[in-house]
């Protein structure tokens, strides 16, 4: 049993090797927005906020977990190839090659629908590297701009079924990262300048969340009887942040600030439809009020209220066939995604299409292989478009801990 | 069986992942979606300077590779010479001759004339305190013998390479020089060379110079139990006390580097103007030379050293830097020297914007330059170009 943990740690606890180079976008606010809501929900356009299943552990919604049956850990890498193109200068790809998330899901009492969870998780990745040649005040300067960093996420939370319809869960987070840029300016006829930034974050929040499944049972619809409606909602949360800025070459001076910066708050609603215990059909829609969220006592000119909605259809696998790809998933998915960013007056939307497969380990778990193509910005308006595509693999295997056996 | 070649897939697909991941150089494609605030500025300011002082500083050249002697103008040497380390085998000798031979290096002002110096035997010690001539005029009787005037005279035209020996007819006092076990007190403090003429200051090799066979000799001709014997002693020490006025005397607008006294100047700037923190990429100083006022030598070195003044005026050549000397357009001598080091410092507030001219080898010759002052017209006054960076 121990060895389907010892799989999952040594195939997906490696670090994390961060190609040079990504989206220029990421170098603003905390950087891309990660959201993760699972392996299964990866393929489903990224919904599962209203998703509950004995087999999937639901990262979006800390209820989710109520009808767990048994330990699952989780764990996800992702691929990901961005080719970015802008009027200006043409394009340039990038990949990158990252651990997507680490989740333990832990039955406590299933009557009760207890169960705990632990996880880590990537909330936000800063990854680009450019240069261009400029002419300042009658000298030739190339200038190199790095960032690099990103904010993770360590977070434990709780499910409870209050009937055997609605579940209420809770997830505590601690958030911690850290996010750092370099600029340097290389003259053709003096000694070049460079800079160093880093900013530090530090904090914590929550997740609230609330299914409320077969909900057409309860109110005596129908035609509602396989619906499930679900519910998050993350008050926005403070993080600690440090801004050191530091001269590196021919100098060691240093600049400090100390101060606060904000995660908004930010609300999901979602749905699932069970058809014929064959289809599942599922929608998400996510809000995060990133315009007020303040950084060092200020907003940000260039970050915007968010937006995502998305739609996926998963055949569900037929466990009680003999073929193998009939005990398969079979996942479809898109999305649309007003991001939080607005750059030269224009907001930067993202879409994206999703699909992927769910396949048995027999009683050791599920690979997940999930696939995303997606466009994001515009050539317009002096922005860039960034066209990716994205390779998942996700692991979950499950454990027997906690069961208790009736003795004999 | 599956579930293996299903984790077999899995492997490969990370696998190839890693190796097939692409690495592209850092490019401009995303360079116009990144804030402004992002791209260095660089920019370009002069300052000038606001205030300077000529002042007279210590300067102990006993470790030069020369010392001097002489009269000119306004300026005179004294020099200081004294052997010592002597063998112990001087008990019971009988000095029958002594002499000295020096080796000429460097002249100060006309080189056909005779330089003239009598000597005095000096009763203290001058290695390593920080003597004045002025000290020297004002307590004689203090620092050598005034009462007993030795007979060691000199008087002599000499080429900048002559070697020139000369008689000590005090040959009493040679012989307590010998005798003196481990140069113990009062008997060897050495001579004092006092100019007697006004036309020239020549320099002599010290023990310290490069050529050895150019140092000092002390030859002694002397008999022991009946046998006579020559004894040549080159370990020596030397030094030379100088004044002069201070140049600011004759025109205090003019910013000096006196070598020989020496007089440095030290000039103040102000770098408010450049925001801290900025990233110096360039300071170059110029100072614009007044030939009217200057006054160079035969052998001088057409450099200057500018290095850091604290504010109490201290010095404490946290750096230092040399000077490149080039023509402008307008036939002036520029005097450029490299000060980003400095100015990084200043704009950092880590000292004050405050520093020290003065010549190079400033021990070495009695050139004088006199560069334009703050009062100048802007094109001639001390400046500071400064090329900066900020975001």
């Amino acid at each position: 049993m121990k060895t389907h943990l010892n799989i999952v740690l040594l195939t997906f606890l490696l670090p994390s090797i961060l190609f040079g180079g990504g989206s220029s976008y990421s170098r603003y606010g905390v950087g891309d927005i990660l959201s993760f809501g699972g392996n299964r929900s990866y393929a489903l356009g990224g919904c599962g906020i209203a998703t509950l299943h004995s087999e999937y552990l639901n990262q979006y919604n800390p209820a989710g977990l109520s009808k767990l049956l048994i330990t699952q850990f989780s764990g996800a890498y992702e691929n990901t190839t961005i080719s970015s193109t802008s009027s200006a200068h043409g394009s340039a790809k990038y990949n990158t090659f990252g651990f997507q998330s680490f989740f333990i899901g832990i039955p406590i009492s299933i009557d009760n629908g207890i169960a705990l969870s632990l996880e880590y998780t990537p909330y936000s990745r800063v990854a680009y590297a450019i240069r261009k040649t400029t002419i300042l005040n009658q000298a030739t300067s190339t200038n190199t701009y790095y960032g690099t960093g990103g904010i993770a996420l360590l977070g434990a939370g709780l499910s409870f079924s209050i009937t055997d319809y609605i579940s209420v869960g809770i997830k505590a987070v601690n958030y911690f990262g850290k996010n750092e840029q370099y600029i340097k300016a290389d003259y053709d006829t003096y000694y070049d300048a460079d800079y160093e930034r880093s900013l530090y974050y530090n904090g914590f929040g929550a997740t609230l969340g609330m299914m409320y499944e077969n909900i057409g049972k309860d109110l005596g619809i129908s035609s509602l009887e396989n619906l499930t409606v679900g519910m998050i909602i993350s008050p926005p949360s403070r993080l600690l942040a440090d801004d050191i800025t530091y001269y590196p070459t021919y100098d060691t001076s240093i600049t400090k600030r100390k101060g606060n910066a904000y995660l908004p708050l930010s609300v999901g609603f979602g749905v699932t439809y069970n058809y014929k215990n064959m289809y599942h059909l599922v929608s998400d829609v996510q809000f995060q009020q990133w315009a007020s969220a303040k950084q060092f006592g200020a907003t940000d000119p260039n970050l915007r209220n968010a937006l995502r909605f998305g739609i996926g259809c998963e055949r569900l696998p037929q466990y009680r066939q003999p073929s193998f790809w009939q005990r398969t998933a079979y996942r479809l998915g898109a999305y649309y995604h007003a991001t939080y960013l607005t750059i030269n007056g224009h907001g930067i939307d993202e879409y994206g299409f999703t699909a992927g497969l769910g396949l048995p380990l027999g009683m050791v778990g599920k690979l997940d292989v999930s696939f995303q193509y997606g466009i994001r910005g515009t050539t317009s308006f002096n922005l860039q478009k960034d066209t990716f595509y994205r390779i998942s693999l996700g692991l979950t295997v499950r454990e027997q801990w906690f069961l208790q056996f009736e003795e004999e | 069986m599956k579930q293996y070649a299903v984790l077999l897939i899995v492997f490969v697909i990370l696998t190839l992942s890693v190796l097939t991941s692409c690495v592209e150089a850092p490019n401009s494609v995303g360079s116009e979606v990144l804030p402004s605030s992002d791209s260095p500025v660089l920019q370009v300011d002069t300052i000038f300077a606001t205030y300077h002082e000529t002042k007279h500083f210590f300067s102990n050249n006993s470790l030069l590779n020369m010392f001097c002697v002489g009269r000119y103008q306004s300026y005179e040497a004294w020099g200081l010479l004294a052997f010592y380390n002597f063998p112990d085998t001087f008990a019971n000798i009988s000095v029958k001759s002594a002499s000295l031979r020096l080796k000429a290096c460097y002249h100060f002002g006309d080189s056909a004339t005779t330089l003239s110096f009598r000597a005095h035997r000096l009763k203290k010690a001058w290695f390593s305190d920080s003597l004045t001539l002025d000290s020297l005029k004002f307590f004689p009787s203090e620092y050598y013998d005034t009462s007993t005037p030795l007979s060691l005279t000199f008087s002599q035209a000499l080429g900048d390479t002559d070697y020139v020996y000369i008689d000590i007819p005090d040959t009493q006092m040679v012989r307590l020089w010998l005798q003196t076990e481990h140069d113990s007190l009062p008997y060897n403090y050495g001579l004092l060379l006092e100019p007697t003429n006004s036309t020239i200051i020549m320099g002599f090799s010290s023990y310290y110079a490069l050529d050895t066979s150019a140092t000092p000799l002390l030859i002694v001709e002397y008999e022991k139990n009946g046998i006579p014997y020559t004894f040549i002693h080159q370990t020596s020490t030397t030094r030379y006390l100088a004044s002069a006025p201070n140049p600011a005397l004759a025109n205090s607008s003019l910013i000096y580097a006196q070598n020989g006294i020496p007089y440095r100047t030290i000039v103040q700037f102000d770098v408010s103007s450049i925001p801290n923190p900025s990233i110096i990429n360039s300071a170059t100083l110029t100072f614009t030379l007044n030939p009217a006022y200057s006054h160079f030598s035969t052998y001088h070195s057409d450099s200057i050293l500018v290095s850091q003044v604290n504010v109490d005026g201290s010095l404490s050549f946290p750096w230092i830097s040399i000077s490149t000397v080039t023509t402008d357009t307008f036939g002036n001598r520029l005097y450029s020297v490299d000060l980003r080091t400095a100015v990084t410092s200043w704009v950092r507030n880590r000292y004050p914007a405050h520093i020290v001219v003065m010549g190079y080898g400033e021990s070495a010759s009695f050139t004088r330059f006199a560069f334009y002052g703050p009062d100048a017209p802007t094109a001639l006054k001390p400046r500071i170009t400064i090329v900066y960076t900020t975001r």
